[in-house]
């Protein structure tokens, strides 16, 4: 797929930054005030209203089609806001002939199709609910600063505030695609280990452990992006789902940094499903005792775990074995 | 599990202190979707001997750090080509090539440091042996074309020109605005088509310009090591800009296991 153009590209992202407050020195707080009450207001009076709005921003054609994948149906604010793991399931499998990385890895495009569901209706009228509002309950922010942010990552991410990672994980559809394409690609390098689903479920258990693991995948360790690597993680927490124990964000952060530690010296993508699996159980295992041991005050883990080891017989055995 | 204790590493910038004689450069092409590392090593009998027992292989490590790709391909050749699917990869990649062991195997030590002794050297599977620097790049029909509506121009028309104002070369590709939405998010066969128009421009330019752009020299070197005649110095009726750019960038047609 063709990513967007520059030009399309920069008037998103003059949009984007015109709408927040990022630069205090070169942006009158006044003006961005006043744009953001244009788009909340917007939002408010319905999905005709914004679309026409949206549609102006991006410099779209009235009635252009936006080439948008297919909602399966109509989705209320609440299911929007969180999707369910069977409805993103459906929306991967749905979407998996039509969407490739290369545009699901880019916010405009998002919008762009946010724009054209918007446009039919798909998310009702009820738009401040799924967009403006908290996640918990939809209930609009007190600030049009934060109302506006939420709005902006939720039609497909906030590149010039987020990075790179906001695609990933901001936006609720955008992110169902996302994990649904990390829990295809795991499954495939599993050797039967476990299917797509399973590994959707594992991933879309704890959204702050798949914020944390595709944040450092994406701007600093992304040695670990070997799906092979990937597969062998959501295999030490198979069982993980939401409705009973969801994977531990931090002792999954701690492990994928000890496993990037080994980075410079293992090509990951080269190692049997068996090594793999060898190397994950045991940072999985280092994390988790270097997460009990750790105070929330020695920062990060993965520095408490050296020293630490030194100290404890069953961490030093553990980290002899990761990393002699 | 195996060790992934110090290891002797060879590097291509002659960093590495481990070995004493033992020297490694790689160079690595990049034409359309595809990557060939081709590597050199010099007075190194002890990884050489391992290459030939198939206990250690020449590797090409690509990493898309945007789309969370990282895969490796593996040869016994020094010729290791590596290729991806265009719509797999965004914005920068990243490449590595080097050597790995791709079983257990046992390293001689007299062609190093005697700091690491006179006993033989265990070494697991995945270990990097010698590592090249790592290429940053982007595709070059990425770094070539930039795609804009033009409200004049009717449905479904393209047209290419050369810009030469970010100091390298570059084509706009403007395309009529029906198509232009259309087509923005779907469809490398417009992207082909737009490449197949900027080489028939190159082949317009003046032959002292062509040589002065840095991207133009990327393409000719690529087109050189696929065996198609690339354009100029002046007129060369040989040039044929959609054999040209197809070798840049090949039309796919996506097969069942390719889908997802």
């Amino acid at each position: 797929m063709k990513p967007p153009t520059p030009e399309t590209e920069q008037r998103f992202s003059d949009w984007q930054r015109g709408l927040t407050l990022t630069d205090r020195k070169n942006q009158s707080p006044a003006e961005v005030a006043d744009r953001q009450a244009e788009l909340i207001d917007s939002v408010k009076r319905g999905s005709k209203s914004f679309a026409e709005y949206l549609a102006k921003a991006l410099g779209v054609e009235p009635g252009s089609s936006l080439s948008a994948p297919p909602l399966p149906r109509q989705i209320d604010p609440s299911e929007f806001r969180d999707p369910p793991l069977q409805f993103e399931s459906a929306l991967f499998t749905t979407w998996s002939d039509e969407v490739y990385a290369r545009a699901a890895s880019q916010p405009l495009m998002w919008t762009r199709w946010h724009l054209q569901w918007i446009g039919e209706g798909q998310f009702g009228e009820r738009l401040d609910e799924a967009f403006l509002g908290t996640l918990a309950n939809g209930t609009e922010e007190k600030t049009t600063e934060a109302a506006t942010r939420n709005l902006l990552r939720r039609l497909g991410g906030l590149p010039h505030v987020r990075g790179k990672v906001s695609v990933l994980n901001d936006c609720p559809l955008s992110r169902a695609w996302w994990r649904g394409q990390v829990a295809w690609n795991a499954a495939k390098q599993c050797e039967g280990s476990f299917d797509a689903l399973t590994a959707h479920r594992v991933l879309h258990s704890s959204n702050d452990a798949w914020a944390r693991l595709v944040g450092d995948s994406v701007r600093r360790i992304t040695v670990v992006n070997h799906s092979g690597l990937r597969a062998a993680l959501v295999y030490q927490y198979r069982t993980a789902s939401r409705d009973s124990k969801a994977v531990p964000a931090q002792e999954l952060q701690t492990a994928v940094r000890l496993l990037a530690r080994n980075g410079p010296a293992l090509a990951f993508g080269a190692l049997s499903w068996e090594e793999l699996l060898d190397q994950s159980a045991t940072a999985v295992a280092l994390a988790r005792a270097a997460n009990e041991r750790a105070s929330p005050e020695e920062g990060d883990a993965v520095d408490a775990v050296v020293p630490e080891a030194k100290r404890d017989p069953a961490l030093k055995r553990l980290m002899r074995r990761f990393a002699n | 599990m195996s060790e992934t204790g110090t290891l002797p590493l060879l590097r291509e910038d002659d960093a590495s202190i481990d070995w004493l004689a033992a020297r490694y450069q790689t160079e690595i092409t990049i034409a359309g979707s595809a990557a060939t590392a081709t590597n050199i090593l010099v007075d190194a009998p002890e990884l050489e001997a391992l290459i030939e027992a198939g206990h250690i292989e020449w590797a090409l490590e690509l990493r898309c750090p945007k789309t969370l790709l990282a895969t490796i391909t593996r040869s016994s050749s020094s010729q290791v080509r590596c290729e991806w699917r265009p719509a797999d990869v965004d914005g920068e990649l990243f490449l590595t090539p080097g050597l790995i062991a791709v079983r257990e195997c046992m390293i001689g030590t007299t062609g190093l440091n005697p700091l690491w002794g006179d006993q033989q050297i265990a070494v697991g599977p995945g270990r990097w042996l010698a590592r090249g620097s790592v290429l940053r790049t982007q595709s070059l029909a990425s770094s070539l074309l930039d795609f804009y509506r033009k409200e004049a121009l009717k449905d479904g028309e393209m047209e290419v020109t050369p810009d030469f104002t970010s100091g390298d070369l570059r084509f706009k590709v403007w395309l009529a605005p029906n198509y232009f939405d259309k087509v923005i998010q779907s469809n490398r066969d417009v992207q082909i088509a737009a490449l197949i128009g900027a080489f028939g421009r190159i082949a317009l330019l003046d032959s002292e310009e062509t040589e002065s752009y840095a991207i133009l020299s990327h393409i000719k070197a690529a087109l050189n090591e696929a065996g198609v005649p690339p354009w100029g110095p002046g007129f060369n009726s040989e040039f044929d800009p959609a054999r040209a750019a197809t070798a840049i960038e090949a039309f796919q047609i996506p097969t069942s296991a390719e889908d997802h």
